[in-house]
């Protein structure tokens, strides 16, 4: 015992990391990894949860490849997240920097702001569906207002989309402005102060100080909301179901749908080890670029 | 300055022996808390159920009202006649909006199997080809002729009964009586007189042409309850699947034309969010005066009592073109084979069975039997017991192909087909012919995968 | 705790570097704008104003429908405010299911996995902070891997792994396997990093423990990061639907979101009664945001801005 003890006192930096990191490493191992391994085992079989799985070598991926739906949701899944990053980051720096400033009621405003963000994505899609309602919503009577004419928002293909992008961005756009605003609040003043001094305009600045200041921020809410938008589910599941047609379909729905609608787990989970692929790829894109940066 | 040599004393005291005192501390805690919490719901059940009562556990949804009041009043008249058997009800959200299936799949694959279940007459051929279910035969034996034929069929799998064929519901038309008097017409009130197609589309026409609704019709689907557009094939004479259920049969002429009626109802009287994965809210829209026809079931009658303040309704008969056919809805209850209770679940499967039970149940929850043998008058909790008959008579057009179609093995996935398919028909500009024909290869991929 | 921003008190100002003095200042100086007050500041407040019309109107179009009767709600004539208040909805609503005991099932939930999550996601982002170790930057980037992968994915061989732990049913079941979030443990070892090397040294100098360090030096000068993943986490545990419709199969462990997912009925959705109980099932979590928000921004200038 002695020994043991002493052997810890002389090592304990060495040893002191596995013991900290020991919690969160074994849940992953268990609770992540182990399934991961095995989404990636049952994507080479036919399974339908009752039964034995049966194997058919690379037939799912094959199926994969010329299943139309397939692409289609990673089109969409794309089309969403291309959409949301920007539009929620550009909204977010919007509001930060005009709260940025003492303004009254700021913590109003901000707390206004964040609030949809702790609203559960079901309970946001029930909300949105009902605010998109042709016959009894908000939505079209608030554009009416506007003079701007009534649009069967969720049960159009064309509409369908930019209704769940809306209500994303209400969902997305506190969060990435409270994170702009710990950004912009990092910046310092002096800066602004000499460009003052060389008679810079407002313009000047965000270009030339703020926008490269904070350009540690913005990678991070790209980051996050990259990560958002490729795992959207909830979202649509609630407001479309991937419909109408394929027009909302993304890709962890259409998994869900396989392997929970139509029980087809050895399908579903090719679909989802090839997806897990994809991802892999992106982060290591993004971590080559931030490699770059710095 | 002070407080801080303080500090630097105490930490000495503590260190590396406290801090593997804390790790262990820390971790015996957590441990702890896990059995605990495990313990505790351990502990409840046993509680409720003295040590030497049988617990059953019984999974299962229900529409909020007379369903779910009608299970837990029949629960505990079970438990009352039952002294040795304790009834553990797990209400769990409907199939429409969870993992329902999956998660009794799961759970029987994991060895954490349920007693008995609710499952949906679409879902047995799927559960009973895996050998999930147990095989009870022998309690249904000597009154088979009391049931229903088609819902024998559908609990039936390779002549062995595997459930509780338990209480059926059917599509009618609902109409909004205060438009069709404002027309002049009156809905058919016998089955001969039923409207044929174009009658009932011409009555859509005359609806919308007067301005009193925007969309002639409605209907009561979804993506996951895609079937309900079966009985127009079978109305036709189309069948999906060929005689041995071994292919698809939907690239003839007849199931073409079901295909066309369909494209030409959704394109030109339904809303456009009455699709398979529409958002719209078709019982609202014909409560509130939006669509003058909603073809639906029994079981939403007492929602259309309590919301359609400004309108009369009835009821009708589904439209016909060279036959009668109406859908085959409702639920029955089955033991999976894993059961560890099996023999006191099959006494409350009979017990559920039971034609007084049975009798009790569908009033209160709004259902048709699927026992032929019950003695009527039912007394059916809604205002007009009139309207309860007229689904009675429509379930006997359930065609016995219906039945056999959507119990086979690999509906779940048919059914999605067929979704998608219609999805497709109505959404996109595919032609008849087109998505009869997908249809079909979809059909046959899925049946020769198995 | 308190006690131990002393350690590190051979530093000038002891109360200043409980959080602050290794990064900038957080409170801003808007000083330097007073003189273009009047016009810029009127427009910012105006379109401030507007954005938070736009914001609030979902929650408003809820609480409005929440109060309706559910003819008004079903009429063609769409009104922004109930013609008469029906606070009985929400008695409805309530007596329809036991929806408090949902509540206080979540709430059980996510304060333990709150004490969790945060306790060893700032452990490990501490140490992958701090200590140089061998497979570091693989374990690190094992972790990071998994931020996208979806829950339905593991969900199902998940359930097998808790069959064998027997935890199928029970709060170690919803809490344990979703404990190490790989959001939290990035978080937390991005604002670690920043905590000045010094701290540390000075109290390993003193004879502390690694552990001692993590306890006396590390967390208290992490407020601000707990405050976030706090939130976070709470949010996370909240909101969550999927994981607790595979772990929970019995009524009386049933979370609000399950509660919500009950009540959305198979037929038809009743708005009146789910819009009374989709507001009460956001409440508990706004609470959590207003009163940890405070540190929440000084959080964010801490983590992820570097590196």
């Amino acid at each position: 015992m002695y020994l043991i003890k002493n052997w810890y006192k002389k090592n304990s930096i060495a040893i002191a990391p596995y013991i900290f990191i020991a919690p969160n490493v074994i849940l992953f191992l268990v609770f992540m990894i182990i399934p991961i391994i095995f989404t990636i085992y049952i994507s080479f079989h036919d399974w339908g949860i009752l039964g034995a799985p049966e194997f058919t070598g690379f037939q799912n991926f094959v199926k994969l490849f010329s299943d139309k739906v397939f692409w289609i949701s990673l089109g969409n899944t794309v089309y969403y997240t291309a959409a949301t990053v920007p539009l929620s980051a550009a909204f977010g720096l919007l509001g930060a920097i005009l709260l940025n400033r003492k303004i009254p009621l700021r913590p109003i405003f901000r707390t206004i702001f964040f609030a949809p963000v702790v609203v559960s994505m079901t309970a946001a899609g029930l909300i949105w569906t009902w605010m998109f309602n042709p016959h009894y919503g908000l939505f079209n009577e608030v554009l009416s207002i506007f003079g701007i004419e009534s649009v069967d928002w969720l049960t159009s293909t064309t509409w369908a989309m930019p209704a769940i992008i809306i209500t994303t961005l209400w969902l997305r756009i506190g969060y990435c402005l409270v994170i702009y605003l710990a950004g912009l609040q990092a910046v310092p003043d002096s800066l602004y102060e000499a460009a003052d001094i060389d008679g810079a305009n407002d313009w000047q600045k965000f270009w030339r100080i703020t926008l490269p200041m904070i350009k540690p921020t913005t990678v991070f809410i790209v980051v996050m909301e990259v990560i958002h938008g490729f795992m959207v589910f909830d979202l649509i599941y609630t407001m479309t179901n991937g419909g109408p047609g394929t027009s909302t379909t993304v890709i962890v729905q259409y998994i869900y749908q396989k392997a929970f609608v139509e029980g087809d787990m050895g399908y579903a989970s090719a679909i989802g080890t090839v997806f897990f692929l994809i991802i892999m790829v992106l982060t290591a894109i993004q971590l080559r670029i931030g490699r770059d940066d710095s | 300055m002070e407080a801080s040599k303080k500090g630097g004393i105490k930490m000495k005291v503590f260190n590396k022996a406290g801090f593997i005192l804390f790790v262990s501390l820390m971790m015996g805690l957590f441990l702890a808390g896990c059995a605990g919490a495990s313990d505790g719901s351990g502990v409840e059940s046993n509680s409720a159920g003295d040590s030497d009562k049988e617990t059953v556990e019984f999974v299962y949804w229900a529409a909020a009202g007379g369903e779910e009041e009608a299970f837990l009043d029949m629960i505990e008249d079970f438990e009352e006649k039952n002294p040795d058997i304790d009834i553990k009800a797990n209400q769990v959200p409907p199939p429409s909006s969870g993992d329902y299936y999956t998660k009794i799949q799961t759970r029987i694959a994991a060895d954490d199997s349920p007693d008995v279940f609710r499952i949906q007459y679409q879902k047995f051929g799927e559960f009973a080809s895996e050998g999930a279910l147990l095989d009870v035969t022998d309690l249904f034996e000597s009154e088979k002729e009391n049931y229903n034929p088609s819902l024998l069929t559908a609990v039936t799998s390779e002549s062995k009964i595997y459930g509780l064929p338990h209480h059926t519901d059917t599509l009618a038309v609902f109409y909004n009586k205060t438009y069709l008097d404002e027309l002049g017409i009156e809905a058919p009130s016998i089955p001969e007189e039923a409207w044929t197609w174009e009658e009932f589309i011409d009555v859509a026409s005359k609806i919308e042409d007067a301005g009193l609704a925007d969309s002639g019709i409605a209907v009561n689907w979804s993506e996951t309850s895609a079937y309900r557009a079966l009985p127009f094939f079978f109305q036709n004479g189309a069948t999906i699947l060929n005689e041995d259920s071994t292919q698809g049969n939907v690239d003839t002429p007849e199931a073409i034309e079901s295909f066309t009626f369909l494209q030409d109802m959704f394109k030109n009287h339904m809303t456009q969010g009455n699709s398979m994965k529409g958002s719209d809210d078709f019982n609202m829209l014909f409560s509130s005066g939006n669509v003058g026809l909603l073809i639906s079931g029994n079981w939403m009658i007492p929602k259309y009592e309590s919301d359609m303040k400004d309108f009369e309704w009835g009821v009708t008969y589904m439209p016909i073109k060279e036959s009668a056919a109406s859908d085959l809805g409702g639920n029955g209850m089955a033991i999976p084979a894993a059961s560890k209770h099996s023999e006191a679940a099959k006494k409350f499967l009979s017990y559920m069975g039971e034609p007084e039970v049975m009798k009790a149940f569908v009033e209160k929850g709004l259902f048709l039997p699927a026992r032929t043998d019950i003695t009527e008058p039912f007394n059916y909790a809604i205002e007009d017991q009139e309207m309860l008959n007229l689904f009675i008579e429509q379930s006997q057009t359930v065609p016995e192909e219906l039945a056999e179609t959507v119990t086979t093995n690999n509906f779940s996935k048919i059914n999605q087909a067929l979704g998608d398919t219609l999805e497709e028909l109505f959404i996109s500009n595919t032609t008849p012919e087109n998505a009869a024909n997908s249809f079909n290869e979809r059909i046959n991929s899925i049946l020769e995968e198995n | 705790m308190r006690s131990t921003a002393t350690t590190i008190s051979h530093e000038e100002h002891p109360e200043t570097n409980l959080q602050n003095n290794f990064q900038p200042k957080t409170n801003m100086k808007p000083s330097r704008r007073k003189r273009t007050f009047s016009a810029k500041k009127t427009i910012a407040f105006i379109a401030l104003c507007f954005m938070s019309l736009l914001f609030i109107m979902p929650f408003f179009w809820m609480l409005s429908t929440s109060l309706k009767s559910p003819e008004e709600v079903s009429s063609k004539d769409v009104s922004l405010f109930p013609k008469e208040l029906r606070w009985s909805n929400f008695v409805e609503a309530l007596d329809a299911a036991p929806f408090l005991g949902y509540i206080g099932n979540s709430l059980i939930v996510s304060i333990l996995a709150v004490v969790l999550t945060v306790f060893i996601n700032c452990l490990a982002g501490y140490a992958f902070a701090k200590y140089n170790f061998k497979g570091k930057n693989f374990l690190f980037l094992m972790v990071l891997s998994t931020l996208m992968i979806p829950v339905q994915i593991t969900m199902i061989p998940n359930f097998f792994i808790l069959k064998e732990l027997d935890w199928i049913n029970s709060y170690a079941g919803l809490i344990v396997p979703r404990a190490a979030e790989a959001f939290g443990l990035f978080l937390a070892r991005q604002y670690i990093l920043n905590v000045p090397n010094s701290l540390i040294e000075a109290a390993r100098i003193d004879g502390a423990s690694e552990f001692k360090i993590f306890l006396k030096v590390i967390l208290p000068n992490i407020k601000p990061l707990i405050a976030v993943l706090v939130i976070f986490t709470f949010m996370w545990r909240w909101n969550e639907l999927a994981w607790p419709l595979i772990v929970v199969s019995e009524k009386s462990m049933y979370t609000v979101q399950l509660g919500l997912a009950m009540v959305k009925g198979e037929h038809y959705i009743e708005w009146t009664q789910i819009m009374p109980l989709t507001l009460l099932s956001v409440i508990p979590i706004l609470l959590v945001f207003l009163f940890f928000q405070r540190y929440f921004i000084q959080g964010f200038v801490g983590s992820g801005m570097k590196e």
